[in-house]
Protein backbone atom coordinates (compact mmCIF):
# COMPACT_ATOMS: atom_id res chain seq x y z
CA UNK A 1 0.00 0.00 0.00
CA UNK A 2 1.40 3.79 -0.71
CA UNK A 3 2.48 6.27 1.33
CA UNK A 4 -0.72 8.49 0.27
CA UNK A 5 -3.40 6.22 1.00
CA UNK A 6 -2.01 5.31 4.61
CA UNK A 7 -2.27 9.32 4.82
CA UNK A 8 -5.30 9.17 3.53
CA UNK A 9 -6.64 6.89 5.93
CA UNK A 10 -5.44 7.84 8.44
CA UNK A 11 -7.05 11.20 7.86
CA UNK A 12 -10.27 9.47 7.20
CA UNK A 13 -9.92 8.07 10.88
CA UNK A 14 -9.41 11.00 12.27
CA UNK A 15 -12.79 12.38 10.63
CA UNK A 16 -11.61 15.74 9.98
CA UNK A 17 -13.39 16.30 6.32
CA UNK A 18 -11.55 19.12 5.63
CA UNK A 19 -8.10 17.54 5.93
CA UNK A 20 -9.62 14.50 3.47
CA UNK A 21 -10.13 17.36 1.10
CA UNK A 22 -7.18 19.24 0.86
CA UNK A 23 -5.21 15.16 0.96
CA UNK A 24 -7.26 14.32 -2.22
CA UNK A 25 -6.83 17.59 -3.78
CA UNK A 26 -3.29 17.24 -3.07
CA UNK A 27 -2.52 13.58 -4.19
CA UNK A 28 -4.47 14.44 -7.35
CA UNK A 29 -2.74 17.61 -8.34
CA UNK A 30 0.40 15.07 -8.26
CA UNK A 31 0.62 13.04 -10.63
CA UNK A 32 -1.12 9.69 -11.49
CA UNK A 33 -1.75 7.82 -8.26
CA UNK A 34 -2.83 4.73 -7.74
CA UNK A 35 -5.65 2.60 -8.42
CA UNK A 36 -6.61 1.83 -5.14
CA UNK A 37 -6.10 5.45 -4.39
CA UNK A 38 -7.84 6.76 -6.48
CA UNK A 39 -10.79 4.70 -5.81
CA UNK A 40 -10.09 5.42 -1.46
CA UNK A 41 -10.00 9.05 -2.83
CA UNK A 42 -13.52 8.61 -4.52
CA UNK A 43 -15.10 7.28 -2.04
CA UNK A 44 -13.73 9.33 1.13
CA UNK A 45 -14.64 11.97 -1.19
CA UNK A 46 -18.62 11.03 -0.95
CA UNK A 47 -18.15 10.95 2.53
CA UNK A 48 -16.29 14.52 2.55
CA UNK A 49 -19.40 15.84 1.51
CA UNK A 50 -17.53 19.48 0.70
CA UNK A 51 -15.42 19.00 -2.66
CA UNK A 52 -14.31 22.52 -2.68
CA UNK A 53 -14.44 24.27 -5.87
CA UNK A 54 -14.24 21.78 -8.79
CA UNK A 55 -16.48 19.71 -9.64
CA UNK A 56 -14.23 18.12 -12.67
CA UNK A 57 -11.06 18.30 -11.49
CA UNK A 58 -8.04 17.98 -14.25
CA UNK A 59 -4.83 16.91 -12.94
CA UNK A 60 -2.91 20.08 -13.02
CA UNK A 61 -5.72 22.01 -11.38
CA UNK A 62 -3.81 24.73 -9.72
CA UNK A 63 -5.38 28.13 -10.02
CA UNK A 64 -8.72 29.44 -9.84
CA UNK A 65 -10.62 29.85 -13.46
CA UNK A 66 -11.93 33.49 -14.81
CA UNK A 67 -15.64 34.09 -14.61
CA UNK A 68 -17.15 32.02 -16.95
CA UNK A 69 -19.44 33.52 -19.66
CA UNK A 70 -21.59 31.87 -22.30
CA UNK A 71 -20.84 33.14 -25.56
CA UNK A 72 -23.03 32.49 -28.00
CA UNK A 73 -20.75 29.72 -30.09
CA UNK A 74 -20.50 28.21 -26.90
CA UNK A 75 -16.80 28.10 -26.74
CA UNK A 76 -14.51 28.66 -24.10
CA UNK A 77 -11.26 27.80 -24.84
CA UNK A 78 -9.83 30.00 -21.98
CA UNK A 79 -11.55 27.81 -19.56
CA UNK A 80 -10.37 24.69 -21.28
CA UNK A 81 -13.94 24.04 -21.79
CA UNK A 82 -14.92 23.44 -25.44
CA UNK A 83 -18.74 23.18 -25.99
CA UNK A 84 -19.38 22.77 -29.96
CA UNK A 85 -22.46 21.81 -31.92
CA UNK A 86 -22.20 18.78 -33.65
CA UNK A 87 -25.40 18.47 -35.48
CA UNK A 88 -28.09 21.30 -34.97
CA UNK A 89 -30.98 19.42 -36.86
CA UNK A 90 -30.58 16.55 -33.85
CA UNK A 91 -29.61 19.41 -31.15
CA UNK A 92 -26.50 17.72 -30.99
CA UNK A 93 -23.18 19.01 -29.35
CA UNK A 94 -20.13 17.91 -28.60
CA UNK A 95 -18.31 19.24 -25.46
CA UNK A 96 -14.51 18.54 -24.16
CA UNK A 97 -12.55 19.33 -20.77
CA UNK A 98 -8.85 20.23 -21.48
CA UNK A 99 -6.83 19.04 -19.16
CA UNK A 100 -4.35 21.73 -19.29
CA UNK A 101 -7.14 23.82 -17.69
CA UNK A 102 -6.46 24.95 -13.99
CA UNK A 103 -9.93 24.10 -12.58
CA UNK A 104 -13.43 25.12 -13.14
CA UNK A 105 -15.16 26.65 -10.26
CA UNK A 106 -18.57 24.27 -9.28
CA UNK A 107 -21.07 26.77 -10.13
CA UNK A 108 -19.69 27.87 -13.75
CA UNK A 109 -19.64 23.91 -14.74
CA UNK A 110 -23.29 23.70 -13.52
CA UNK A 111 -23.97 27.16 -15.36
CA UNK A 112 -22.18 26.06 -18.25
CA UNK A 113 -24.22 22.30 -18.28
CA UNK A 114 -27.24 23.81 -17.50
CA UNK A 115 -26.70 26.35 -20.35
CA UNK A 116 -26.69 23.11 -22.48
CA UNK A 117 -29.78 22.33 -22.01
CA UNK A 118 -31.14 25.22 -22.27
CA UNK A 119 -30.04 26.61 -25.63
CA UNK A 120 -31.49 23.28 -26.91
CA UNK A 121 -28.89 20.79 -26.56
CA UNK A 122 -30.62 17.15 -26.45
CA UNK A 123 -27.30 15.09 -27.36
CA UNK A 124 -24.54 15.51 -25.71
CA UNK A 125 -21.31 13.85 -25.62
CA UNK A 126 -18.80 14.63 -22.55
CA UNK A 127 -15.29 14.39 -23.48
CA UNK A 128 -13.52 13.85 -20.59
CA UNK A 129 -11.04 11.65 -21.37
CA UNK A 130 -8.43 14.50 -20.59
CA UNK A 131 -9.92 14.57 -17.31
CA UNK A 132 -7.98 11.96 -14.73
CA UNK A 133 -9.80 12.73 -11.77
CA UNK A 134 -13.52 12.86 -11.28
CA UNK A 135 -14.90 12.72 -7.92
CA UNK A 136 -18.04 11.99 -6.50
CA UNK A 137 -20.08 15.31 -6.92
CA UNK A 138 -18.57 15.18 -10.27
CA UNK A 139 -20.17 12.27 -10.95
CA UNK A 140 -23.22 13.20 -9.50
CA UNK A 141 -23.88 16.90 -11.67
CA UNK A 142 -23.10 13.96 -14.91
CA UNK A 143 -25.72 11.84 -13.67
CA UNK A 144 -28.12 14.87 -12.77
CA UNK A 145 -27.43 15.81 -16.57
CA UNK A 146 -27.85 12.93 -18.23
CA UNK A 147 -31.32 12.20 -16.56
CA UNK A 148 -32.44 16.17 -17.35
CA UNK A 149 -31.38 15.34 -20.69
CA UNK A 150 -33.39 12.12 -20.98
CA UNK A 151 -36.16 13.59 -19.97
CA UNK A 152 -36.09 16.16 -22.85
CA UNK A 153 -36.01 13.04 -25.05
CA UNK A 154 -32.13 13.39 -25.39
CA UNK A 155 -28.89 11.86 -24.58
CA UNK A 156 -25.60 11.81 -22.70
CA UNK A 157 -22.30 10.15 -23.72
CA UNK A 158 -19.08 10.18 -21.81
CA UNK A 159 -15.48 9.39 -22.45
CA UNK A 160 -13.61 8.82 -19.99
CA UNK A 161 -9.80 8.55 -19.19
CA UNK A 162 -8.92 4.80 -19.01
CA UNK A 163 -8.33 5.62 -15.37
CA UNK A 164 -11.68 7.02 -14.38
CA UNK A 165 -13.51 5.06 -17.12
CA UNK A 166 -12.06 1.79 -15.08
CA UNK A 167 -13.07 3.43 -11.44
CA UNK A 168 -16.51 3.63 -12.88
CA UNK A 169 -16.82 -0.32 -14.44
CA UNK A 170 -15.26 -1.21 -10.72
CA UNK A 171 -18.45 0.49 -9.31
CA UNK A 172 -20.93 -0.54 -11.94
CA UNK A 173 -21.92 2.97 -12.79
CA UNK A 174 -20.09 2.71 -16.50
CA UNK A 175 -24.26 2.00 -18.06
CA UNK A 176 -25.62 4.37 -15.63
CA UNK A 177 -23.32 6.89 -16.62
CA UNK A 178 -23.37 6.23 -20.11
CA UNK A 179 -19.95 5.73 -20.57
CA UNK A 180 -18.84 5.12 -24.10
CA UNK A 181 -15.53 2.55 -25.57
CA UNK A 182 -13.90 5.35 -27.71
CA UNK A 183 -14.81 8.05 -29.97
CA UNK A 184 -16.01 5.58 -32.65
CA UNK A 185 -19.25 4.81 -30.63
CA UNK A 186 -19.64 8.46 -29.41
CA UNK A 187 -19.73 9.84 -32.69
CA UNK A 188 -22.21 6.65 -33.71
CA UNK A 189 -24.39 7.83 -30.74
CA UNK A 190 -24.91 11.02 -32.21
CA UNK A 191 -25.58 10.17 -35.63
CA UNK A 192 -28.25 7.96 -34.66
CA UNK A 193 -30.40 10.78 -32.51
CA UNK A 194 -33.15 11.48 -34.00
CA UNK A 195 -33.93 14.73 -35.72
CA UNK A 196 -35.24 17.59 -33.28
CA UNK A 197 -38.17 18.77 -33.70
CA UNK A 198 -38.56 22.16 -34.58
CA UNK A 199 -38.21 24.50 -31.70
CA UNK A 200 -40.88 26.82 -30.51
CA UNK A 201 -40.57 30.45 -32.55
CA UNK A 202 -39.11 33.40 -29.87
CA UNK A 203 -37.89 30.31 -26.98
CA UNK A 204 -34.60 30.24 -25.87
CA UNK A 205 -33.70 27.36 -28.28
CA UNK A 206 -34.82 29.08 -31.02
CA UNK A 207 -33.23 32.00 -29.67
CA UNK A 208 -29.97 29.98 -29.91
CA UNK A 209 -30.57 28.42 -33.49
CA UNK A 210 -30.69 31.72 -34.98
CA UNK A 211 -28.07 33.40 -33.26
CA UNK A 212 -25.79 29.93 -34.86
CA UNK A 213 -25.99 31.95 -37.97
CA UNK A 214 -23.75 34.82 -36.37
CA UNK A 215 -25.28 37.49 -34.01
CA UNK A 216 -25.17 39.84 -36.69
CA UNK A 217 -26.65 37.89 -39.41
CA UNK A 218 -29.61 36.57 -36.69
CA UNK A 219 -30.17 40.50 -35.84
CA UNK A 220 -30.98 40.89 -39.33
CA UNK A 221 -32.58 37.27 -40.04
CA UNK A 222 -35.35 37.91 -37.14
CA UNK A 223 -36.29 41.57 -37.95
CA UNK A 224 -37.07 39.87 -41.20
CA UNK A 225 -38.47 36.59 -40.01
CA UNK A 226 -41.27 38.87 -37.79
CA UNK A 227 -41.54 41.55 -40.55
CA UNK A 228 -43.02 38.67 -42.95
CA UNK A 229 -44.47 36.56 -40.02
CA UNK A 230 -43.99 33.26 -42.30
CA UNK A 231 -43.34 30.12 -40.45
CA UNK A 232 -41.80 28.59 -43.63
CA UNK A 233 -39.55 31.39 -44.25
CA UNK A 234 -37.44 29.77 -41.42
CA UNK A 235 -35.81 26.99 -43.11
CA UNK A 236 -35.11 29.13 -46.07
CA UNK A 237 -32.74 31.22 -43.56
CA UNK A 238 -31.33 28.42 -41.64
CA UNK A 239 -30.18 27.06 -45.41
CA UNK A 240 -28.68 30.28 -46.33
CA UNK A 241 -27.32 31.68 -43.63
CA UNK A 242 -25.29 28.64 -42.43
CA UNK A 243 -23.11 29.06 -45.63
CA UNK A 244 -20.36 31.10 -44.74
CA UNK A 245 -20.71 34.92 -45.57
CA UNK A 246 -19.34 36.55 -48.21
CA UNK A 247 -19.79 39.79 -49.27
CA UNK A 248 -18.12 39.25 -52.46
CA UNK A 249 -20.66 36.93 -54.01
CA UNK A 250 -20.93 37.87 -58.01
CA UNK A 251 -24.46 37.48 -58.67
CA UNK A 252 -25.69 34.25 -60.50
CA UNK A 253 -27.13 34.02 -63.82
CA UNK A 254 -31.08 34.19 -63.23
CA UNK A 255 -31.75 30.85 -65.05
CA UNK A 256 -33.74 30.63 -68.11
CA UNK A 257 -37.04 30.04 -68.45
CA UNK A 258 -38.18 30.82 -65.07
CA UNK A 259 -41.32 31.94 -64.88
CA UNK A 260 -42.58 35.52 -63.14
CA UNK A 261 -42.84 33.78 -59.62
CA UNK A 262 -39.65 31.77 -60.08
CA UNK A 263 -37.64 35.19 -60.79
CA UNK A 264 -38.90 36.47 -57.47
CA UNK A 265 -37.53 33.21 -56.11
CA UNK A 266 -34.53 33.60 -57.32
CA UNK A 267 -34.13 37.30 -56.28
CA UNK A 268 -35.25 36.25 -53.11
CA UNK A 269 -32.59 33.79 -53.14
CA UNK A 270 -29.71 36.23 -54.07
CA UNK A 271 -31.01 38.42 -51.44
CA UNK A 272 -30.35 36.28 -48.63
CA UNK A 273 -27.47 34.95 -49.90
CA UNK A 274 -26.25 38.55 -49.58
CA UNK A 275 -28.00 40.08 -47.14
CA UNK A 276 -28.82 37.43 -44.59
CA UNK A 277 -32.39 39.66 -45.25
CA UNK A 278 -35.31 39.03 -46.99
CA UNK A 279 -36.17 41.67 -49.89
CA UNK A 280 -38.90 44.45 -48.58
CA UNK A 281 -39.54 44.96 -51.65
CA UNK A 282 -40.74 41.57 -53.01
CA UNK A 283 -44.12 40.23 -52.10
CA UNK A 284 -44.18 37.36 -49.54
CA UNK A 285 -44.31 33.99 -51.00
CA UNK A 286 -46.63 30.98 -50.20
CA UNK A 287 -45.90 27.86 -48.37
CA UNK A 288 -45.68 25.99 -51.47
CA UNK A 289 -43.19 28.61 -53.08
CA UNK A 290 -40.96 29.30 -50.02
CA UNK A 291 -41.01 24.55 -49.74
CA UNK A 292 -39.75 25.17 -53.82
CA UNK A 293 -37.12 27.97 -52.98
CA UNK A 294 -35.46 25.51 -50.15
CA UNK A 295 -35.86 22.62 -52.41
CA UNK A 296 -34.71 23.95 -55.96
CA UNK A 297 -32.97 27.60 -55.53
CA UNK A 298 -31.07 27.52 -52.32
CA UNK A 299 -28.54 24.45 -52.90
CA UNK A 300 -28.00 25.74 -56.49
CA UNK A 301 -26.72 28.96 -54.48
CA UNK A 302 -24.74 27.51 -52.17
CA UNK A 303 -23.26 25.06 -54.61
CA UNK A 304 -22.29 28.41 -56.55
CA UNK A 305 -18.02 29.15 -56.69
CA UNK A 306 -17.49 32.43 -54.87
CA UNK A 307 -15.66 34.66 -57.45
CA UNK B 1 -13.87 45.79 -25.34
CA UNK B 2 -17.25 46.42 -27.30
CA UNK B 3 -18.17 48.31 -30.28
CA UNK B 4 -20.06 51.30 -29.59
CA UNK B 5 -21.20 50.67 -33.39
CA UNK B 6 -22.35 47.28 -32.27
CA UNK B 7 -24.20 48.01 -29.98
CA UNK B 8 -26.11 50.67 -31.74
CA UNK B 9 -26.98 47.87 -34.16
CA UNK B 10 -24.63 48.79 -36.93
CA UNK B 11 -25.46 47.57 -40.62
CA UNK B 12 -24.77 43.96 -41.06
CA UNK B 13 -21.66 43.82 -42.96
CA UNK B 14 -19.31 40.67 -42.63
CA UNK B 15 -19.60 38.20 -39.82
CA UNK B 16 -16.37 38.78 -37.62
CA UNK B 17 -17.04 37.89 -34.18
CA UNK B 18 -18.63 40.35 -32.12
CA UNK B 19 -17.72 41.16 -28.75
CA UNK B 20 -19.67 39.33 -25.56
CA UNK B 21 -20.97 42.93 -25.09
CA UNK B 22 -22.59 43.04 -28.47
CA UNK B 23 -24.00 39.82 -28.80
CA UNK B 24 -25.80 40.52 -25.33
CA UNK B 25 -26.89 43.88 -27.24
CA UNK B 26 -28.25 41.84 -30.51
CA UNK B 27 -29.93 39.43 -28.42
CA UNK B 28 -32.00 41.69 -26.30
CA UNK B 29 -32.72 43.28 -29.25
CA UNK B 30 -34.19 40.08 -31.32
CA UNK B 31 -36.15 39.51 -27.63
CA UNK B 32 -37.85 42.68 -27.67
CA UNK B 33 -38.65 42.46 -31.21
CA UNK B 34 -40.39 38.37 -30.44
CA UNK B 35 -41.75 39.66 -27.26
CA UNK B 36 -43.48 42.44 -29.65
CA UNK B 37 -44.42 39.87 -31.97
CA UNK B 38 -45.92 37.92 -29.18
CA UNK B 39 -47.81 40.56 -28.17
CA UNK B 40 -49.18 41.68 -30.96
CA UNK B 41 -50.42 38.60 -32.08
CA UNK B 42 -51.84 37.95 -28.39
CA UNK B 43 -53.84 40.96 -29.63
CA UNK B 44 -51.90 43.60 -27.71
CA UNK B 45 -50.72 45.75 -30.48
CA UNK B 46 -50.21 49.11 -28.19
CA UNK B 47 -47.76 47.32 -26.16
CA UNK B 48 -46.09 45.80 -28.77
CA UNK B 49 -45.86 49.09 -30.96
CA UNK B 50 -43.86 50.81 -27.99
CA UNK B 51 -41.43 48.02 -27.34
CA UNK B 52 -40.75 48.21 -31.38
CA UNK B 53 -40.67 52.26 -31.37
CA UNK B 54 -37.77 51.50 -28.28
CA UNK B 55 -36.14 48.89 -30.61
CA UNK B 56 -36.08 51.34 -33.83
CA UNK B 57 -34.22 54.11 -31.46
CA UNK B 58 -32.13 51.46 -30.35
CA UNK B 59 -30.58 51.03 -34.35
CA UNK B 60 -28.65 53.87 -36.02
CA UNK B 61 -28.56 51.96 -39.24
CA UNK B 62 -31.58 53.30 -41.20
CA UNK B 63 -31.81 49.77 -42.95
CA UNK B 64 -32.32 48.14 -39.56
CA UNK B 65 -34.62 51.00 -38.77
CA UNK B 66 -36.93 50.13 -41.78
CA UNK B 67 -36.88 46.66 -41.00
CA UNK B 68 -38.53 48.09 -38.19
CA UNK B 69 -40.64 50.05 -39.67
CA UNK B 70 -41.94 47.28 -41.44
CA UNK B 71 -42.92 45.15 -38.31
CA UNK B 72 -44.55 48.44 -37.14
CA UNK B 73 -46.75 49.07 -40.38
CA UNK B 74 -47.63 45.18 -40.41
CA UNK B 75 -49.28 45.86 -36.87
CA UNK B 76 -50.27 49.39 -37.48
CA UNK B 77 -52.77 47.77 -39.98
CA UNK B 78 -54.10 45.00 -38.29
CA UNK B 79 -52.32 42.54 -40.38
CA UNK B 80 -52.37 38.80 -38.63
CA UNK B 81 -49.22 37.87 -36.86
CA UNK B 82 -48.25 34.46 -35.97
Amino acid sequence: MDDALLRLRAAARGGDRGAIHRLVRQLQRAGPPSRELELAAYVLEVDAGSLGPATLLPRKSTLPGAPFELDCSLRSTRHGLELTWRDPARASAWGELDASYAGIPREELERLLSATVQIGVRHLVLDLRHVHGLTSAGLGRIAKLKDELERGGGSLGLLLSERVSSVTQMLGLAEFLGVLEDPGAANAQLDAAPLAVAPERGSGPWLAGILRWGARRAEQAALCLAAHSEPALYPVFDAVCQAPVDRELEPLPTPPRLSARGRVHWACAERLRYDSCWPDELPSLEGAELDALVAEWIPRLLAAPPR
Amino acid sequence: MSDPDDETGREFSEDDAPSSDTVRAITQRIQSVEMARGLAAGGKADKALELLRKVRQSYDDERMQRRVDALIRRIESGQPID
